[in-house]
């Protein structure tokens, strides 16, 4: 390897990203070479540097404020006060409304659009119920769902593993 | 461990989740700081993401870590401040605690230095390099919690890290003096 090529590939063989052949290469190189092993030796100080920068502890105010908000959470509607997981009483009404969407058909009458809910969509409904306790066919029947941002966004939460492609495209929809 | 901890909140224990803010309320805080570099936008950050965590956590589906997940509210939610109102100023660094008063002037000018350097990163580049250097994270996992191929974290990696280089340069003490 020549000292360009080996410049190129000090941050994978930094990251161990280099196959064998290619990491003998350029240790070979490193050994004869002053100035790409200086090259190396600056990109792991800025490495470490990045590593081992300060990080200011949080105030004791904040963590004290963010009991308080999951305290108010609880307080409220909190998913962690009914028995009852409310994600099991979602699933459970989403795989009822499955059911009567198979039964029913296309020939429900919707608000919006040309076709009916996806199945995505029918969880999203069946979490926004749960959320605002109105009734899966109300929530469905002003699809998309009237609810406030904050909620919009909060039902999103359950479904972050989703690609971000696919939240971002429900998040425009729901927001009309 | 993450499992027991989902599986008691779901049973109604909500205590399950005091301990979920124990065990990952630092990470992300951390995460939010070196984002953002300031302090309080890092704490309200890390306020929003716990919040919305309660919120959402009886629908999370174990797909990825418990970490992950955080990560990714945590991405969206600096995301949307940024898109609100931006970064607020960037607050002064800690004091070095060093009792060598220069070293640690000298110590605190890089780290401003470094900070203003990496502030100039996209938000993406800046993401990849602080996941992967501050938090330690795999490549495969930094894919999960930005939500990216392998290939592409590892080429916005690369990125991050030459623009620092290049921002750097003209640094006249060498990194490798401290």
């Amino acid at each position: 390897m020549d000292c360009e090529e080996v410049r190129d590939r000090l941050l994978d063989y930094r990251e161990r990203q280099l196959d064998l052949p290619r990491r003998t290469s350029l240790e070979a190189h490193l050994l004869v070479c002053e100035r790409c092993l200086a090259e190396l030796r600056d990109l792991e100080a800025l490495l470490a540097a990045l590593a081992g920068a300060a990080v200011p502890e949080p105030s004791p105010v904040a963590v004290q404020r963010l009991r308080a908000l999951i305290a108010a959470e609880r307080g409220g509607a909190g998913p962690g006060r009914s028995r009852w997981a409310w994600w099991r009483l979602a699933s459970a009404a989403t795989a009822l409304l499955v059911v009567a969407w198979v039964a029913v058909g296309p020939g429900v009458p919707r608000p919006r659009g040309s076709q009916g809910p996806t199945d995505l969509e029918r969880s999203i409904a069946a979490m926004a119920s749960s959320v605002d306790g109105s009734s899966m066919e109300a929530v469905l029947g002003l699809w998309p769902p009237p609810l406030p941002e904050r909620e919009v966004l909060d039902v999103f939460v359950g479904l972050m593993e989703l690609p971000e492609a696919e939240v971002e495209e429900l998040l425009a929809r729901l927001r009309g | 461990m993450d499992n027991d901890l989902l599986d008691r909140f779901h049973l109604g224990d909500l205590s399950a989740f005091d301990e979920l803010m124990e065990r990952y309320h630092r990470p992300v805080y951390q995460f939010a700081y070196r984002l953002t570099q300031n302090r309080a936008t890092a704490e309200d950050v890390a306020q929003e993401v716990f919040v919305r965590a309660y919120r959402g956590l009886s629908g999370f589906r174990r797909a990825s870590s418990l970490q992950t997940w955080l990560l990714r509210i945590a991405i969206r939610v600096a995301s949307d401040q940024r898109q609100e109102g931006g970064l607020r100023p960037v607050a002064s660094l800690p004091a070095a605690v060093n009792p060598d008063a220069l070293a640690a002037l000298e110590r605190r000018e890089l780290e401003a230095e470094l900070a203003e350097a990496v502030a100039q990163l996209s938000p993406k580049q800046r993401t990849a390099l602080i996941l992967r250097v501050s938090h330690d994270l795999t490549f495969k996992e930094i894919a999960e919690v930005m939500g990216s191929a392998l290939g592409t974290v590892k080429a916005t990696y690369h990125q991050a890290v030459g623009r620092l280089q290049v921002l750097l340069r003209s640094r006249s003490t060498s990194l490798r003096d401290h």
